[in-house]
């Protein structure tokens, strides 16, 4: 007989599907790093900083200076050029930016005031006329500048000229290409690596980069692990259940009720938040799993067919659960935020189904297999409480914590490596990059000033032009210096040499309108400025080595996610602190409110698996997600802890503990397969806190009425 | 024809093998003057080399370097760092070899007048103005190189 309430699970499922598609919110999935830094300003203006045409490059380079090597990289050019959106760079000077550092060569460059105290204008025009009366070709100089008054910064370059094509000296050729500034989201890269790495089969000769390829290929690395988690997982879950329940129907609308939790958690976090960090999704999916615990417990003591009393146990771990995730919710750290409310709403969701509709539906239960052991050991909870003390001590001594957050990311060594070869080959030095802010564009040009006369190695590009303060000083200095008496005295006596007569007439003259800065004006020069809130940034590449320095100055912003991520760190660490000191009060609290004279037996299963946790610090640095999963962890084993205090413990319930245990495992411990730090980081701590609850199953001192197998 | 064919192969062959005598002319515009020099252009198979006997100087340009000999010393050039004799390597073998493609990466190449126009690209643009060459048969009657601080080069063969 047909009856509705058989497929509400399915009707549940169904809408839910169909709401996650209409409001697309898998969209706001992302596999991008930053997703999990906490909403900053320093956050915005990583994400600002990748708006900048210099970052929206691909480097193109062919082994060798042969002609082979010449034909190779154009055939490659030729192909890379028919994709849309890439247009090679060719060694343009922008016309507009020479002709700005002519007007203002003697704002730019220095005056070497001893030259012009005593040029010995003879002897120079002299030397003139012997290098234009014997060079091969023709002798070019500066035409501004015949006596070289100025001091000219020679730049060394590693760049140069071959067969007309640009190449690095001594090794091979290089191509430069320009990615379009409309390509911008991680779809656009997508299609662009595909379409490039199509073109192209990159061997030791042949080597192509650009840093777009971190945000495909660290993406698809982080896709592809976190699917094969997800079947993993699934695959074991589902064996798990089929060998367990033995019942179908309650193996599908188990199913159904996590896949809605799921599914309900991320059309709500996508509503809350603008972007939600792919860990969030397969951390969702492993705490789903916990919620089946509802369903254990439920079901192996018969609530499902008969009708029982309210299990206050299965409300009350559910209970501390979700409140230890609704106080860690309050740490201002993005991460951890979408986690807990993934979470939150997913047990609730699970909870409710588990404990209201599925009596409703009805379930019988079948011959569950019964696994028996006989502990032989028994081992006070007083002991265990001391060796977890003792544990904890040895290991707070040792932690030490890692706070670079690359080490969570995918480790892309193929990648690294051709970054590392571009830096090294392309600079002289290692450089990283930063953001220079200014209240104006003549401030922000003012900053970068002030950093490239203090560090000359630094590249910046913005400091090549002069300021205004700058261009009224230098102006001063100029009407003073004697400058235009050199001159007179140089076109007089250039007439001795048989210079042609008023050949040096445009020599020396600095007399011109002071610069007038606008957006527009500074990218005609081929420069790049970018509006952010109520200022101007724009960027400089430094050497790695003297970063610290640069940081000193309030203008310099820091782009390194290791950096930010520190001190987001540090600004939540007594957040932190406070949080987690909460919620281990709130869990012991409800060990002693509820499980009264057991209260031992039960705190031995916080304090035994949070010392195990610990002991990892002997083997590896603690970062964030392992504190992280520290506190999830606790609150999962309080249930545990709930369920064995009760003073009427029954067969039954050490089996739900054991279903609970292997289905925790099921879902969380698989992480530990997880070749991507973060995950496994989750992992490698849940195994543990899964291995120390197992343990104390075996080896803990039960309750009298307890049974002594099952 | 293998009979013309072999004529014509053995005349070019011939042509190439014998020295060329040229004349040089630069003008320097800051000076108003000019200077004169003459000079023996050698092509070889796999290699040219230019010759000026009063200042006792020599070029031979292989192909992936070039060898400067002085009356004192003799030293190894890189092409990359010596632009403007690689782009003199490359009219010459233009001129007298026919490879203009590779004179495409440097210049937009025109006709005007039986005469040869080559613009520079932007690269080169800041040197050279512009270079203009005529050629009759396998013989260069003028190569004038227009430089961008007006001084200019012109060569003209003399046998």
């Amino acid at each position: 007989m047909f009856k509705l309430i058989n497929y509400i699970n399915g009707f549940i499922l169904a809408l839910l599907v169909i709401l996650v598609i209409y409001f697309d919110s898998f969209k706001a999935i992302s596999t991008q790093l930053q997703s999990i830094l906490p909403n900053s300003e320093q956050k915005e203006l990583l994400q600002k900083f990748n708006e900048f045409q210099s970052t929206k490059k691909v480097l193109l380079f062919v082994n060798g200076l042969e002609k082979e090597s010449l034909e190779k990289i154009k055939t490659i050019e030729n192909e890379l050029l028919k994709i849309d959106g890439l247009k090679q760079e060719k060694n343009q000077i922008n016309k507009n930016l020479q002709k700005y550092k002519e007007d203002y060569k003697f704002y730019i460059e220095e005056i070497n005031t001893e030259n012009l105290q005593n040029s010995n204008i003879n002897s120079k025009l002299q030397q003139l006329k012997d290098n234009l009366l014997n060079s091969d070709f023709a002798y070019f100089f500066d035409k501004n500048d015949p006596l070289n008054l100025l001091e000219v910064n020679e730049v060394s370059r590693k760049f140069s000229l071959k067969e007309g094509h640009l190449i690095i000296k001594d090794l091979g050729y290089l191509s430069i290409f320009n990615i379009d500034s409309s390509i911008n989201s991680i779809s656009q890269y997508e299609n662009l690596y595909d379409l490039i790495q199509n073109k192209i089969t990159q061997n030791e000769n042949i080597k192509l980069f650009s840093p777009i390829f971190y945000f495909v290929e660290n993406s698809r690395i982080i896709k592809n692990d976190a699917s094969q988690i997800s079947i993993i997982a699934t695959l074991f879950l589902l064996l798990l259940y089929i060998i367990i329940l033995r019942n179908i129907k309650l193996l599908f609308n188990t199913i159904m009720t996590l896949a809605s939790s799921i599914l309900l958690s991320l059309l709500i976090c996508s509503f809350i938040f603008e972007e939600l960090s792919i860990f969030v999704i397969v951390f969702g999916i492993s705490i789903s799993t916990v919620a089946v615990d509802y369903m254990f417990h439920h079901y192996v003591h018969n609530h499902y067919k008969e009708k029982k009393e309210f299990r206050k146990d299965v409300f009350l771990g559910m209970f501390t659960t979700v409140g230890a995730f609704f106080i860690i919710s309050f740490i201002s750290f993005e991460l951890i935020k979408q986690i807990c409310y993934f979470a939150i709403i997913s047990l609730l969701f699970s909870y409710i189904q588990f404990t209201f509709l599925y009596p409703r539906i009805g379930f019988i239960q079948k011959n569950i297999k019964n696994i028996s052991y006989k502990s032989f050991i028994k081992i006070s909870p007083v002991f265990i409480i001391l060796l977890s003390v003792i544990l904890i001590v040895i290991s707070t001594k040792q932690l030490n914590f890692d706070s670079n957050l690359k080490n969570l990311d995918v480790e892309n060594k193929n990648l690294n490596q051709l970054e590392k070869f571009f830096n090294e080959k392309l600079t002289n030095q290692d450089n990283i990059p930063i953001l220079i802010k200014g209240n104006s564009i003549d401030s922000l040009i003012e900053n970068s000033k002030i950093l490239k006369n203090k560090y000359p190695d630094a590249l910046i590009p913005l400091s090549i032009l002069v300021s205004e303060k700058e261009f009224l000083e230098k102006k001063e200095f100029l009407e003073k210096s004697k400058i235009t008496q050199v001159k007179s005295e140089l076109i007089k006596k250039s007439l001795d040499f048989g210079f042609r007569e008023n050949f040096f007439e445009k020599a020396y003259i600095y007399n011109i309108e002071k610069p007038i800065y606008s957006k527009e004006y500074i990218s005609s020069l081929g420069l790049e400025i970018l509006n952010y809130k109520d200022y101007f940034i724009s960027y400089a590449n430094v050497p790695k080595i003297k970063a610290e320095e640069f940081f000193k100055y309030d203008f310099v912003e820091n782009l390194s996610l290791k950096t930010i991520f520190e001190n987001n760190v540090v600004s939540i660490e007594k957040e932190l602190i406070f949080y987690g000191f909460l919620t281990i009060i709130f869990i012991i609290s409800i060990i002693v409110l509820f499980t009264k004279k057991n209260y031992l037996i039960s705190f031995s299963y916080i304090i035994f698996p949070f010392s195990l946790i610990l002991s990892l610090s002997f083997f590896m640095n603690f970062n964030i997600l392992h504190l992280f999963m520290l506190f999830i962890i606790l609150s999962i084993s309080i249930d545990y802890g709930i369920y064995m205090g009760s003073s009427n413990i029954s067969q039954d319930a050490h089996r739900g503990i054991l279903y609970s245990l292997l289905s925790t495992f099921a879902g969380f411990g698989v992480l530990i397969f997880s070749n991507i730090n973060a995950l496994f980081s989750l992992g490698i701590v849940s195994t543990t806190g899964i291995l120390a609850i197992t343990f104390l199953l075996l080896i803990l001192k039960r309750q009298k009425n307890d049974s002594k197998s099952i | 024809m293998f009979k013309i064919l072999f004529l014509f192969l053995l005349s070019t062959l011939f042509l190439l093998a014998n020295p060329i005598k040229f004349k040089e002319e630069k003008h320097i515009n800051a000076l108003q003057s000019s200077i004169y020099k003459n000079g023996i252009l050698k092509i070889e198979d796999d290699f040219i080399e230019i010759i000026y006997k009063e200042d006792n100087k020599s070029f031979i340009f292989y192909d992936d370097h070039i060898i400067l000999k002085t009356k004192e010393k003799e030293e190894i050039l890189k092409y990359e760092e010596n632009i403007e004799l690689s782009v003199f390597q490359k009219l010459i073998k233009c001129i007298y070899k026919n490879q203009q493609e590779d004179l495409k990466e440097y210049f937009d190449i025109a006709n005007e007048d039986k005469k040869t126009i080559l613009i520079p690209n932007e690269y080169l643009s800041n040197v050279i103005q512009r270079i203009e060459y005529k050629k009759i048969d396998n013989r260069l009657e003028f190569l004038k190189i227009y430089f961008v601080n007006e001084d200019w080069i012109n060569i003209v063969q003399i046998n």
